[in-house]
């Protein structure tokens, strides 16, 4: 009976940590890697989406090249932009220094002969680590009171590979809000896992994305 | 005179009417046209006075504004202000800045408790605050740029910012907290001042503001450009208070002002044979322009005549008049070294037609030229 117990108890201690191993990466084979999923710095034009936000409407436009931004442009290589007090600089999105973040802005403007209206902006950039199965990964963005047009709706989605974590809509106008999500992994997503982030229907407004990070394994 | 001062009281607080959170008057380190950034004088700061506001608290994705902060100068005499300069420890979207005198904005025992101070955090519609009311009682103290940690305003060697004696400095708030939780965060305003004698230039305002905006709608839901301008001529004024023949003055400061349907603002002086040299100029700004030093300052080279113009994109289906928070502005306030405070409104507003642009013009006439000496002992 003695034996038996030992016995059952070296088996318990041989099974537990892998038990706890399966735990902590659900299924996964790698340790989770908490961490940033995001480079704002990153971020280009993207075609992607298509089945997550529909075809772009035939009004759609967006000017992609920076306007009056001889001073600021080409944004510097993996740095965030400060912009002065009075900036002439007309940019759809931007890496914008904010506080201590780097943000991704999406600056919009009403239609003029130099500054088109820029309302449907799809944005790409590999993901920066690994997703594992029941990983928690956070989105938080941002959009400041919106004004235009009204009526209207303004949505931001941001998309992990095949799944839309965060699908947000508003009717305008509307005050600030900091739309944000904690989405839970239901499978592997490897590094590198193509990442969208998507404003349509604005107006002139500012829409960021402030971070996207693997949160920490949340502790009992 | 009486009715005069009250006149320009007026005008000068009309200028700089509130507008919620979004007016931004106050100075910067950027100028427009006319200068460099406004780093005035010598690189060194020399600290005078030192003042931590109190801590701010914000929860996780809280954005606030209502929320006044003050400091009691307890100053006897006047203060002569050459540089300020604000740290803050994140979150500060922006905030503006006021001189203006300790009984303006005493505390509201009703509202905020018998301990409330004169010196400390509240909220502004608690004491009925205003940047209209602070502007017109004393004026414009500082400006943060959006979101900025830390930031110097100064005004060039000899010229500095008359503080009068028991003077508050109040500041209208709006924080907006990004990180991914609480946020407590103060910011610490350093003054340096100079003694009186060693002041060349006392700064006075002078300030415009279009009355008359009628800002055409969007066609079709096809926003509208326009923009609409005023211009006064300035030699009466400097005749009749100062006595002299000819206009002859600096500009050293700019506050451009309108709402979320301005998105641009240019200052100039025009000449008698109409010829333009301007001042300050902002385009592409939507909402929210702030003032900006002009360094080196900037000389009328005899022009009579002051130009302001606004341009605005018009996205609503109705024709937007001045008004606050739905309503337009186009104002400016500029610090001059002329020894006058002006104030003038835009009237009588005429439809010009289309210029090259598409752009719809309008132009005001110049209302009555209101001023007076400000120092009357420095004609």
């Amino acid at each position: 009976m003695v034996g038996g117990d030992m016995l059952s108890r070296s088996f318990a201690a041989l099974c537990l940590p892998l038990v706890l191993c399966s735990c902590s990466s659900s299924g996964g084979s790698v340790a989770s890697n908490p961490g940033p999923l995001v480079d704002n710095t990153q971020w280009f034009p993207s075609n992607k989406g298509e089945e997550f936000f529909g075809p772009p409407p035939d009004d759609s436009a967006c000017e992609l090249t920076p306007i009056d931004c001889e001073e600021y442009f080409p944004w510097p290589e993996g740095e965030c932009v400060q912009f002065g007090p009075n900036p002439s600089c007309v940019a759809a999105y931007v890496p914008e220094c904010l506080d201590s973040f780097t943000v991704l802005a999406v600056y919009t403007r009403m239609r003029d002969d130099r500054v088109p209206l820029c309302n449907w902006l799809t944005l790409e950039q590999p993901s920066l680590r690994a997703i594992r199965a029941g990983d928690r990964v956070e989105v938080r963005a941002r959009h400041s009171q919106l004004t235009a047009p009204v009526p209207g709706e303004a949505h931001i989605a941001f998309v992990i590979g095949d799944e839309q974590v965060l699908d947000y809509s508003v009717t305008i106008p509307t005050d600030f809000e900091f739309p944000d999500v904690v989405w839970a992994a239901p499978k592997d997503y490897p590094g590198g896992t193509p990442l969208l982030f998507h404003v349509d229907n604005h107006g002139q407004n500012e829409y960021m994305l402030i971070e996207v990070n693997v949160l920490p394994e949340a502790r009992e | 005179m009486p009715m005069r001062l009250i006149a320009l009281s007026t005008i000068l607080g009309l200028l700089l009417i509130a507008c919620g959170e979004s007016s931004t008057p106050g100075f910067s380190e950027t100028a427009g046209a006319g200068g460099n950034a406004g780093g005035g004088g010598s690189g060194e700061f020399t600290t005078t006075l030192s003042h931590t506001y109190e801590p701010q608290m914000l929860e996780r994705a809280e954005e606030t504004s209502d929320v006044c902060q003050s400091w009691v100068l307890g100053n006897e005499e006047p203060l002569y202000v050459r540089k300020v300069r604000q740290t803050n420890e994140g979150g500060w979207h922006h905030s503006n800045w006021f001189f203006v005198p300790e009984a303006t904005y005493r505390p509201n025992e009703q509202l905020e408790g018998p301990d409330a101070q004169l010196e400390g955090t509240w909220r502004c519609s608690d004491r009925g605050f205003s940047e209209y009311i602070a502007a017109a009682a004393g004026g414009v103290f500082f400006a943060q740029s959006t979101q900025a940690l830390d930031e110097l305003q100064a005004f060039p060697d000899g010229a500095a910012l008359e503080i009068p004696p028991r003077s508050v400095i109040v500041g209208s708030t709006h924080l907006l907290n990004i990180t991914a939780g609480p946020l407590e965060t103060a910011m610490t305003m350093e003054v340096e001042a100079v003694p009186a004698e060693e002041v060349q230039i006392r700064l006075t305002p002078f300030s415009f503001f279009i009355d008359d905006l009628a800002i055409p709608p969007a066609v079709d839901g096809v926003p509208t450009r326009s923009r609409t301008s005023m211009m006064c001529d300035l030699t009466e004024s400097f005749q009749e208070l100062l006595g002299k023949d000819e206009v002859d003055y600096n500009i050293y400061y700019v506050l451009g002002h309108y709402h979320q349907w301005g998105s641009a603002f240019n200052l100039s002086f025009v000449q008698e044979d109409g010829s333009v040299q301007t001042v300050f100029d902002i385009k592409n700004k939507i909402g929210e322009p702030i003032g900006s030093i002009i360094d080196p300052p900037m000389n009328n080279r005899g022009a009579p005549r002051l130009r302001s113009e606004c341009g605005f994109i018009n996205n609503t289906d109705e024709t937007l008049r001045r008004g606050f928070q739905y309503g337009e502005m186009c104002d400016f306030l500029a610090y001059t070294d002329s020894n006058l405070k002006i104030g003038a409104s835009g009237v009588n507003n005429q439809a010009m037609g289309v210029d090259e642009d598409g752009i719809a013009v309008f132009e005001t006439d110049c209302g009555p030229v209101i001023g007076f000496p400000a120092y009357p002992d420095e004609r």
